[in-house]
């Protein structure tokens, strides 16, 4: 598919006479400010937070500089494939413009805007976001961390990330993303609201997930290895990390939502970036795991 | 465990260093110079010496027939499907192969499941999978932790739970040279439930003969200094500080071979807060590695 940019820069060819040059500015200022990309057949939003307590930026937190580098990371290979013509858009918000209204519904917030072209992470097919994370089980949620002040410092997954537009799977490189007991007591089905909605994967941690100067290296080869299969599996290889100590284990998770088990477990081990398995209705859902995988702030998964 | 305690906060030092006659400034310097950093080097009582493996996995490893007949094991003709950038895409009868040497990537995939459940010896699969890196040329000259976990699914389906179910079984392979692990690489194979080779992923770039900076000159004091240093540039003048030795890669060659160097990653515990917690991070810590 044509990117809708380079597309329109096309209609703004130099012309011959000012008066028509300003006419011609005009008509390709007012098409380049149309939606680009509405629906494109495959887009790709990635979202990073390394800034708190400063300006617009949200409060809570030290800065942690990695956030900022991995979606950079995890976008590599999707630039990689749309210029081999295989993906059509890629887009990467950082800081203060990853916006809590970015990533609420309108049926949970009148504005909401996460279908918004080029920014809602329900606009994309495919969304990764590097945050901080936290989880509760009176509350039966987890929440992410979000840039920007002036919207939703928080978005939770029980309420504001109702996905029901494109996203099919999303990857959450956030502590207490995809809690274990959360997950037993509902706390991701609001995600999937509607038995049609699009969303078949949410890619998290069951507690605590360290990250240093070697995590965009693991978030680029987690991407690159997924484009066509393992895109559940392969997120459990590549994170899963038994740390010097005790209960402080990196437990990624893999929450695939579907008709049956049969078919969440095809999404799980064959399905990747250019092959989204359908999972058929969002009646149920599989945590999958490593057992025995025991963090900080989060149960012991069972064996 | 031999720790040290160094009370210094080094945004007060820095403050402290600098001209000024601001009261509330050195009042500030006081402040935060009570703070604590306590710095844990006792594991980096051994210093790494020595030289990489001799024998160790090497470039021609990715090639897709060694893959295909070393890694995999088998005799079918695996057919080229596509290719993004470096990495390319295969296919035979019964499997699915994706390489790129340039990476130092492998992701083998059986095209069809496994049969019925088996009582398995974890120790045996453990060893069928070493065996099998060994094959195709990953070394024990080159791992170090090794892991037998089960892969779990727990399944609900209208609001009705199943008991946790075994999907299947990983072998999860560190790499390690001269006693220090290297960040990122590793190797990991799964069976399937009756026991049978259900497929590798692995990250396991070929070293370099030569250009690597395996080795440091500086003391644990020295050591210790420089991490502190680093914690303060990112705001960090409290807490207990653990030190660990470690080797990161880069790129060597245009095919694929990386040099690792030495640093030492300070791991940062995680910080409770009211609305997010902080996970716990590793800063490096420049510990200036020669040859």
């Amino acid at each position: 598919m044509t990117n809708g940019h380079e597309a329109r820069r096309r209609t703004a060819a130099p012309t011959d006479s000012p008066a028509r040059n300003h006419l011609m500015r005009l008509l390709t200022l007012a098409l380049v400010a149309l939606p680009t990309s509405v629906h494109a057949a495959n887009e790709m939003h990635a979202y990073g937070v390394a800034n708190f307590g400063t300006g617009y930026s949200c409060s809570g937190a030290k800065t942690h500089s990695v956030h900022n580098g991995t979606p950079d990371d995890f976008a590599e290979v999707f630039s990689e494939m749309k210029s081999d013509g295989k993906w059509d858009d890629v887009r990467v918000h950082k800081n203060t413009s990853v916006r809590g209204i970015n990533f609420t519904d309108a049926g949970k917030v009148s504005g909401g805007l996460d279908d918004q072209d080029l920014s809602g992470a329900d606009d994309a097919d495919v969304m990764f976001i590097h945050t901080h994370g936290k989880h509760s089980e009176s509350q039966v949620a987890s929440w992410l961390s979000m840039g920007n002040a002036y919207y939703d410092c928080k978005v939770r997954t029980d309420s504001n990330m109702r996905w029901n537009s494109d996203l099919e799977i999303a990857v959450v490189k956030a502590c207490q993303s995809g809690d274990y007991k959360v997950w037993q007591d509902g706390g991701y089905m609001a995600q999937f609201s509607t038995a049609a909605s699009q969303l078949t994967m949410w890619n998290a941690f069951h507690g605590n997930s360290a990250c240093g100067f070697w995590t965009g290296s693991h978030v680029s080869d987690y991407a690159w290895d997924s484009q066509l299969d393992g895109v559940g599996e392969n997120w459990l290889d590549e994170f899963y990390t038994e740390w010097i100590g005790s209960d402080n284990d990196d437990c990624p998770v893999s929450i695939v939502m579907g008709s049956d088990s049969s078919a969440r477990d095809h999404q799980f081990e064959n399905g990747g970036w250019r092959d989204r398995k359908a999972t058929g209705t969002k009646t149920g859902s599989s945590y999958y795991y490593i057992g025995d995988c025991d963090p900080e702030k989060g149960v012991r998964l069972p064996d | 465990m031999n720790t040290q305690i160094i009370c210094f906060a080094l945004a007060g030092t820095l403050a402290a260093c600098a001209p000024t006659t601001d009261p509330e400034a050195e009042t500030d310097s006081v402040t935060s110079a009570i703070t604590e950093l306590t710095i844990d080097s006792s594991a980096l009582t051994t210093i790494p010496t020595g030289t990489i493996p001799a024998n160790r996995l090497t470039l021609a490893a990715f090639d897709d027939t060694a893959v295909a007949s070393k890694l995999i094991e088998t005799p079918e003709p695996f057919a080229r499907i596509e290719a993004v950038s470096t990495r390319r895409f295969l296919d035979s009868t019964s499997w699915s192969l994706e390489t790129d040497p340039r990476r130092g990537s492998v992701l083998v995939m059986r095209k069809t499941k496994g049969g019925v459940a088996a009582a398995l010896d974890p120790v045996v699969l453990q060893r069928e999978a070493l065996a099998r890196l060994s094959s195709w040329g990953l070394l024990s000259t080159e791992v170090g932790t090794v892991l037998e976990r089960k892969t779990m699914a727990h399944d609900e389906d209208r609001l009705v739970g199943a008991l946790p179910r075994v999907l299947s079984h990983k072998t999860f392979v560190f790499r390690q040279v001269l006693g220090v692990p290297v960040e990122e690489h590793r190797a990991v194979v799964t069976h399937a439930l009756d026991g049978s080779f259900q497929r590798a992923r692995v990250k396991w770039p070929a070293l370099a003969a030569s250009g690597h900076l395996l080795h440091t000159r500086l003391g644990r004091a020295e050591i210790e200094a420089r991490a502190a240093a680093a914690l303060g540039r990112e705001g960090i003048t409290s807490g207990a500080i653990a030190l660990r030795w470690r080797y990161v890669a880069s790129p060597a060659s245009v095919a694929g071979e990386v040099v690792l160097k030495l640093v030492v990653a300070a791991r940062v515990p995680s910080v409770d807060g009211v609305e997010v917690d902080e996970e716990a991070r590793d800063l490096d810590v420049d510990v200036s590695a020669v040859p």
